[in-house]
């Protein structure tokens, strides 16, 4: 059983949710489509301990750039240092960043300075990719020679991602309707720093008024507030529901249910007890 | 009579109408026509207003089964089906990730219709491309197990596996209703 798909049918924020609430950890492989952007690679890698997001990595061919030449890039590490370091990599038992400053080769700042790059950096690039394939692999080895030691929850991450996004072209099928409504999965007040508008989108997500609606009541265009409705979606905040439809007159109700009145029964009665111990009793002969 | 009223919903092609064949004491009332739009893909016939099948077991006591049929554009019958229901089964092909939103859509359009015991029976799970019940669980929005109603891997071709999976849903009505019944005195 395999978390694998098309792009075409989750959205990169959604996968990440999936991963998170799931509490995985494995690599998250990325194929966009051939020929659709030209500064993308091959194959992104996303390694999760947790659902915590650790590293991202491009391949390109054989090509990949490592954590260790981009410090050497930055002058952080000399050649020799790299080249030793190199060697030593694939007998990592944790995170190289730590390893690193535990050694005094490197500091926080530089480690954050790293994450923000290689991580943050790369993912909300990796939100503009909307043909692809996507495989978790849980069985897959951490790649420890890529972590900087730091992380972020997929969902902060997710969230910034489709913050920076700017084209929402291959999106706009996925954005909910503006006849939709919104409905909040908890009432609790989300962990996550939504900005004000994300937040005003959220404070609405009752399940009664429409996005459209919405977009007026916040002097929003309703554009934006489908992204917003997407965004809080994606990371599993909000769920787009139909706006409850006006509830029929007796007389009409009593019309549409009479073709499908086929032998009886009261929905409205709860089953007997006897009955359903006599169901059950009849079903297991039957399994 | 006593009848109890069951809903079988579910996308396209997860074995709605194949499901009550399975267990169905009558030969079951359809209404399967040749699909002529992107439903043909997947199969070449397509449930239009709705299936029927009976299970009677007792002078005095049958179980009715309806099934939905998949598409959208028959969302009223769901309407008119689920409102007469006393529970319904949820069934998602799990080789199909594609169809799990619009999983989750019929899931909410019924739930927001009624309040009954729902069970998730989960179809060709031994295919290739099948994600797991805990992965689809997700894609379907429930992101705890305490609030996620049962799910159940079912053969919709054996009946066996489909009595199994009724049991499972009945036993779940039995615990909903008892922790839902007043108590009296």
């Amino acid at each position: 059983m395999s978390l694998a798909g098309y792009l075409s049918e989750y959205s990169l924020a959604e996968i990440f949710h999936f991963v998170q609430e799931g509490n995985k950890t494995g690599v998250l492989s990325l194929e966009p489509e051939r020929g659709l952007m030209r500064s993308l690679s091959d194959t992104y890698y996303v390694s999760f301990q947790a659902g915590r997001i650790m590293s991202v990595t491009a391949r390109n061919g054989a090509k990949h750039q490592s954590l260790l030449k981009i410090m050497e890039q930055r002058r952080w590490l000399s050649a020799a240092q790299t080249m030793e370091l190199e060697t030593q990599v694939g007998l990592l038992r944790q995170p190289l960043g730590i390893d690193l400053k535990a050694r005094n080769l490197v500091n926080t700042e530089q480690l954050t300075l790293l994450f923000n790059s290689q991580v943050i950096a790369t993912t909300c690039k990796l939100f503009e990719i909307h043909h692809g394939r996507f495989n978790f692999d849980p069985q897959a080895p951490l790649i420890y020679g890529e972590m900087t030691g730091l992380s972020l929850t997929a969902q902060e991450i997710a969230l910034l991602g489709l913050r920076m996004l700017k084209d929402w072209g291959g999106l706009s099928a996925k954005l909910p309707a503006p006849e939709f409504a919104l409905q909040r999965l908890s009432s609790k007040l989300p962990n996550l720093r939504l900005d004000s508008q994300e937040f005003k989108v959220w404070n609405l997500a009752l399940g009664e008024i429409s996005i459209a609606k919405i977009a007026a009541q916040l002097g929003l265009e309703i554009e934006k507030v489908q992204q917003i409705s997407f965004r809080l979606s994606s990371i599993g905040l909000v769920q787009e529901v139909s706006v409850e439809p006006p509830q029929p007159s007796i007389d009409k109700k009593s019309e549409a249910l009479t073709p499908v009145y086929v032998g009886g029964g009261n929905a409205n009665a709860p089953v007997s007890a006897s009955f359903l111990t006599n169901l059950r009793g009849f079903l297991k002969k039957k399994g | 009579m006593e009848i109890m009223n069951l809903v079988v919903t579910g996308t396209v092609g997860a074995g709605k109408t194949t499901f009550i064949r399975s267990v169905s004491e009558i030969e079951v009332v359809d209404t399967d026509r040749r699909a002529t739009d992107d439903v043909a893909n997947l199969k070449q016939n397509t449930t239009v207003a709705m299936d029927f099948g009976t299970l009677q077991f007792g002078d005095e006591m049958a179980l009715h089964i309806y099934g939905t049929p998949g598409q959208t554009r028959f969302d009223f019958m769901w309407e008119i089906l689920i409102e007469r229901a006393h529970a319904y089964v949820l069934l998602i092909a799990a080789h199909r990730p594609s169809e799990f939103h619009h999983a989750r859509r019929i899931m909410n359009f019924m739930n927001r219709r009624v309040q009954i015991p729902m069970i998730i029976g989960i179809t060709h799970s031994d295919c290739e491309g099948a994600w797991s019940s805990e992965d689809i669980a997700l894609a379907l929005g429930y992101q705890d197990s305490i609030q996620q109603p049962p799910i159940v891997l079912v053969n919709a071709e054996d009946g066996e596996s489909v009595a199994i999976s009724l049991i499972t849903l009945v036993e779940h009505y039995m615990q909903t209703t008892a922790a839902i019944a007043p108590i009296v005195g």
